[in-house]
């Protein structure tokens, strides 16, 4: 595996905004693959993202024993999706990142009438392996 | 592609008379306006997702099948082609239901011209029920899901993943006795 960092393109920041859900993909150290839609992959500096850890913790405890993932995250205009290959860093539980995930969590749950029902648990903070347009529209 | 060797594992049931059966709210929820993404992953257990669409389970079955668009699926075949896990997630735009079938590949090949109808009638509805949330539908419809390979596999697990207190709760099949 490469070391280089992989630099997130300053277009795909309006996919991190929470505006349509992503879905993420892991795998347990057993082999067994997972997915799930999630409300928002979040930005965090051009080469890491953060996936908010709520309720499914299978996602939350296949990145422990094996830390690779796939998001796939889309722009609410045009529905452009990017691929997303990642690696798990690390978890927060308080701080910046944290707060203004929860913060942004707690408004798309008032938009799709979910108040009160999605709780961060964590910020799970991933390193970006890989990233590129997806062709899924043609 | 298509794969040509269904890897099967070992029935856990050899007795026919007691395989489990699909629930059938989930056959019909399969067949409803509904939004599904296949998981694969690789012998390294790097993990891979991709559309599907058109889902549908055969009542008194385990199976589903699902059309898999040839656009960005080519790691997905390949891990099917490995190891045959396959782990199809399945959600209600509206409603927010949303359930995870895992299981093995037992067949792919080419998805045929009545599935490509199928495929178009699955995407339109999909299309009006985002509609109904004042949403643009019309965005989901600009996924390309055709052409595609059909590829159906057995359901060995199903899990709730709406969100809420129950979301990761294992469902139990029924099984029915001769």
């Amino acid at each position: 595996m490469s070391l280089a960092r992989v630099t997130l393109p300053p277009e795909i920041r309006v996919c991190m905004e929470g505006g349509v859900p992503s879905t993420i993909v892991t795998c347990s150290l057993s082999g067994s693959p997972n997915v799930t839609e999630i409300s928002q992959v979040y930005y965090v500096d051009e080469n890491h993202v953060a996936l908010s850890h709520q309720f499914f913790n299978k996602t939350h405890r296949n990145v422990r024993e094996n830390p690779f993932a796939m998001a796939l995250v889309r722009d609410p205009d045009t529905f452009q999706e990017w691929i997303l290959d990642l690696q798990y860093d690390h978890s927060e539980e308080s701080g910046p990142v944290f707060d203004e995930m929860d913060a942004k969590i707690e408004a798309i749950a008032s938009m799709s009438g979910m108040t009160g029902i999605f709780k961060l648990r964590a910020a799970d903070i991933y390193r970006v392996l890989s990233v590129r347009r997806s062709r899924s529209q043609g | 592609m298509i794969i040509s060797r269904a890897r099967r594992r070992t029935p856990l049931l050899t007795d026919r008379s007691l395989r489990p059966l699909l629930p059938d709210e989930h056959v019909r929820f399969l067949q409803g306006p509904v939004i599904s993404f296949v998981g694969t992953r690789n012998r390294a257990l790097r993990p891979n997702a991709a559309w599907a669409s058109a889902p549908r389970a055969d009542a008194g079955a385990d199976t589903i099948t699902f059309i898999m668009p040839e656009l960005e699926s080519e790691r997905a075949l390949a891990d099917i082609a490995d190891n045959g896990l396959i782990a199809l997630t399945v959600l209600d735009p509206k409603s927010h239901e949303t359930y995870q079938y895992k299981g093995r590949h037992l067949s792919c090949r080419p998805a045929t011209a009545d599935e490509q109808t199928l495929i178009d009638i699955r995407v339109a509805n999909t299309m009006r029920r985002i509609d109904e949330l004042g949403l643009r539908g019309e965005l989901f419809g600009r996924i390309v899901f055709w052409p595609g390979t059909a590829i159906t596999f057995r359901v060995e697990e199903i899990f709730e993943q709406t969100p809420g207190p129950n979301a990761g709760r294992r469902i139990e099949f029924g099984r029915v006795d001769a």
